[in-house]
Formats: C-alpha cells, sequence, structure tokens
C-alpha cells in the first residue's frame, strides 16, 4: 500500500521579484496576508453565537531583505520606489520564478512603504524590512508568460 | 507589436534575464524608466525606428 505524504511545503526557493528587477538572492522571509476586516453583525433572534461578515480587504506584503548598495542592487531598487510612491508590480513565487500549478506566483499591483535604510548593530547583517501593500486585487498565475 | 531591445546593465537578473543579456520586451512606459535610471537595464534599441541609439536614420537623411 503506497501512502501519500502530506503536503508540508518547506520554503527554499521562493523568488521575490520587485518592478522586473529579481531581489531572491537578497531577501530571507516573506508574509503574504490579504485579510479582510471581520464586521459584527450580530444581530437580535440569534442562536447566541456573534455572527461576522468580511469587510474590506487589505493587501501587506512583508519581505526581509539584505540590505546593500551594490550597483542595481537591493538599496538602488526599493529606494526610489519608496521615494515616488509609483505603483509597481510585485511577484513572489513559492517555488521559483516559473509559473506552474503547482506554482502559483502571486502577482500584484502594489505600493511601497515602510523602507529601513539601515538597521542592526554591530557584528549582524544590516536588513531591511519592507511593507508592500496591494492597490487591487492580486492574481495567482500558474501559466508561465512570455 | 513593436519591440524594445534592452541589455541587463545591473547585479541582479531583470524579468528572468541574467546580467549582460539582451532582451526585446514592450515595457510599460513607467516600469521601462524605473529600470533605466536605476541602472538595471538600458535601452540598445529604440521602439520607434528599432536603430542601434545615436545610429543615423539613412532613409531620412538623403
Amino acid at each position: 500500500m503506497s501512502v501519500t505524504a502530506p503536503e508540508k511545503l518547506i520554503l527554499r526557493d521562493v523568488s521575490v521579484n520587485v518592478d522586473g528587477t529579481d531581489l531572491t538572492t537578497r531577501a530571507r522571509s516573506v508574509t503574504i496576508d490579504t485579510s479582510a476586516d471581520e464586521i459584527d453583525v450580530t444581530a437580535f433572534g440569534g442562536s447566541g453565537w456573534r455572527e461576522f461578515e468580511p469587510g474590506l480587504q487589505a493587501g501587506t506584503i512583508e519581505v526581509e531583505f539584505y540590505q546593500g548598495f551594490d550597483a542595481g542592487g537591493v538599496h538602488e531598487t526599493l529606494w526610489p520606489l519608496s521615494q515616488t510612491h509609483e505603483e509597481f508590480v510585485l511577484k513572489i513565487g513559492p517555488k521559483g520564478a516559473t509559473e506552474a500549478v503547482t506554482n502559483p506566483v502571486f502577482t500584484a499591483n502594489v505600493k511601497l512603504f515602510g523602507y529601513r535604510y539601515l538597521q542592526g548593530e554591530v557584528g549582524v547583517a544590516s536588513m531591511n524590512p519592507v511593507t508592500f501593500r496591494l492597490t487591487g486585487a492580486p492574481t495567482l498565475d500558474t501559466t508561465p508568460g512570455p | 507589436m513593436t519591440m524594445t531591445t534592452y541589455k541587463v546593465t545591473g547585479a541582479l537578473a531583470y524579468l528572468g534575464h541574467q546580467p549582460g543579456e539582451t532582451f526585446k520586451a514592450d515595457l510599460d512606459p513607467n516600469q521601462e524608466r524605473r529600470a533605466i535610471e536605476r541602472g538595471a537595464i538600458t535601452k540598445t534599441r529604440s521602439k520607434a525606428s528599432d536603430k542601434q541609439e545615436g545610429e543615423q536614420d539613412v532613409r531620412n537623411s538623403a
């Protein structure tokens, strides 16, 4: 009898693409949250339990980058976006950058908030945890692009 | 569709193309501007005439 292993994704090759630039090798953690507000719509006549409905939805993507000032690197890519507040495309793939049914790449128009120019202490890597906020609904791309 | 040719000049890959590679694409103008400003790519052929930058357009100079 064959036993199918349970689905457990170990993050090894998450891809992070910011405005076209591949920052995968400069990132170490990712959190994508697209939660909706929880609106309490409890009314009389209920069963004694509160009733909730989803309200406004918001999307927040937090990525922790290793800060660096190489040409075309983390700072040069993110700093202008944090200053101009322009909208751009962010792509994050759970298992690399190639879209597939087993690797739906999260793609969204975002704006950048929360840029940290330097953060750390003596002897440790300077991290730059940034926050991207969605400006609309994201897509999960499963078909490789052109 | 007219495509522009770009070269990846930054230290990191751009749209799946490695540093030093050239590629053709029809980029959004704002995305193109930002990428060029931060040194990620350079434009090697213009979209309008598909000629090298600085190259004379012989047809119009005659």
